[in-house]
């Protein structure tokens, strides 16, 4: 990932694999469900976020240092640009593994049962 | 977050204390380990005026082997049968339903007997429970009556305890050589989940033919339940995959998910995924007998 400069490597590093977990929550299990407007999930029972088990062995993160001419010491933002790449990864891996290419996430266990449901008729 | 309503906390040091606390006060409700009971409390769906704590009575909290038995006091929390030998040696599906209740903090607060009592329709424990063939002890000041683990619920959140009554244990005969057990879950993630549904199955094999057969879903009914019709085609059967395979598709008709417009999961999705997870429970079970014999 461009860093621009790593001030703090560690702390990208945390950045990254959060990221992946987020990106990981977003593309498979996070939606937000409302009932005439109202929120009816709105607790982490039913709000679902990945926990450490949902989370693969992240691979060292590689950090590309190019300076950017308008910011202090060059640093470039980290915490959310790392989650552009995660989504589109997951999805295209299920367009992959069943044919399905879903414009929509999240692509919940059930989302998927049905879409390829469709996809058989 | 909501304050919980104020009450009277009760901490009994014995069972007999415990037993006259509960029937003596109208309002009463026993708490161990409170994983669900706190947030019920709190939301308002439960009201109580007296709490009895369960958690000082020593008496409650135990897993043994006698007489052809084990048996699990109620208070045993979920961390205790998970890492029970026992239990993972001689019935190793309730261990591995124990270890994916919830998360770290809650199993090790959770009790088995809380599991039962609170009665989800999804509890983890319970379909094991069910396929070991369990029985439920309840205690009251009257004395100790035994039901078996099917009459126990009687609908969702609801079991047979009348007021005065405390679940003390569960015990269920120590499972033969040639027996084995499958169980399996589906979340909407890895860990720290609800059952969207679970299935348990206990299989005995006797000379290659199946002796007995007891199978059960979670979250596909009011209640954990039994399915005897999946049961029965097993019975005397020499089983395979292709015959699993077949009897399990049954549970698609058999099992009866909730309706309701903003479940977790549908009603189709559900009965689908009964059948996929039964088939894999009673695999497991296959793979676990087979193993099992001398």
């Amino acid at each position: 990932m461009d860093v621009g400069k790593a001030i703090d490597p560690l702390l990208i590093d945390g950045q990254i694999h959060g990221a992946i977990s987020h990106g990981i929550g977003i593309s498979l299990m996070e939606s937000i469900r409302l009932d005439q407007g109202s929120v009816i999930n709105d607790n982490f029972t039913d709000y679902v976020i990945p926990s450490i088990m949902d989370t693969p062995d992240v691979a060292e993160s590689i950090l590309v240092e190019k300076p950017y001419r308008n910011s202090a010491f060059g640093a470039k933002g980290v915490g959310e640009p790392a989650i552009i790449s995660i989504v589109p990864a997951i999805t295209n891996a299920i367009y992959h593994a069943t044919g399905y290419s879903s414009n929509v996430i999240p692509i919940t266990s059930e989302f998927l049962y049905k879409a390829l449901r469709r996809m058989e008729e | 977050m909501k304050p919980v309503p104020e009450f009277v906390y009760h901490t009994p040091q014995d069972l007999a204390e415990a037993l006259q606390l509960i029937s003596e006060y109208e309002d009463s409700l026993p708490i161990a380990g409170g994983t669900d009971l706190i947030i019920e409390l709190r939301n308002g769906a439960r009201k109580t005026g007296h709490l009895i704590s369960l958690n000082q009575v020593k008496d409650l909290n135990y897993i043994k082997e006698e007489s052809g038995h084990i048996h699990i006091g109620a208070t045993t929390k979920h961390t205790q049968i998970a890492s029970s030998k026992l239990i993972k040696n001689r019935a190793s599906i309730l261990s591995e339903a124990a270890l994916q209740v919830g998360s770290n903090q809650i199993r090790n607060l959770g009790t088995v007997g809380g599991n039962l009592c609170n009665a989800s329709p999804g509890a983890d424990t319970a379909t094991p429970l069910l396929v070991l063939g369990a029985q439920a002890v309840i205690s009251s000041k009257e004395g100790p009556r035994t039901v078996p683990l099917t009459d126990f619920f009687t609908g969702p959140k609801r079991n047979c305890l009348k007021h005065g009554e405390l679940l003390t244990e569960v015990s269920f005969p120590s499972p033969p050589e040639g027996s084995g057990g499958g169980f399996q879950k589906l979340g909407r993630r890895q860990g720290c989940t609800i059952s969207l549904i679970n299935a348990a199955a206990y299989i005995e094999i006797e000379s290659g033919v199946c002796k007995e057969a007891r199978v059960a879903v979670g979250a596909c009914a009011p209640t954990p339940v039994r399915i005897p019709d999946v049961e029965s085609q097993l019975k005397g059967e020499r089983l395979d995959d292709d015959l699993i395979e077949e009897v399990s598709r049954a549970c698609y008709v058999l099992v009866k998910p909730s309706q309701r417009e903003h479940s977790r999961a549908s009603e189709e999705y559900r009965r689908e995924m009964s059948c996929v997870l039964m088939k894999r429970a009673l695999m497991g079970a296959l793979d676990n007998a087979r193993r099992n014999m001398k």
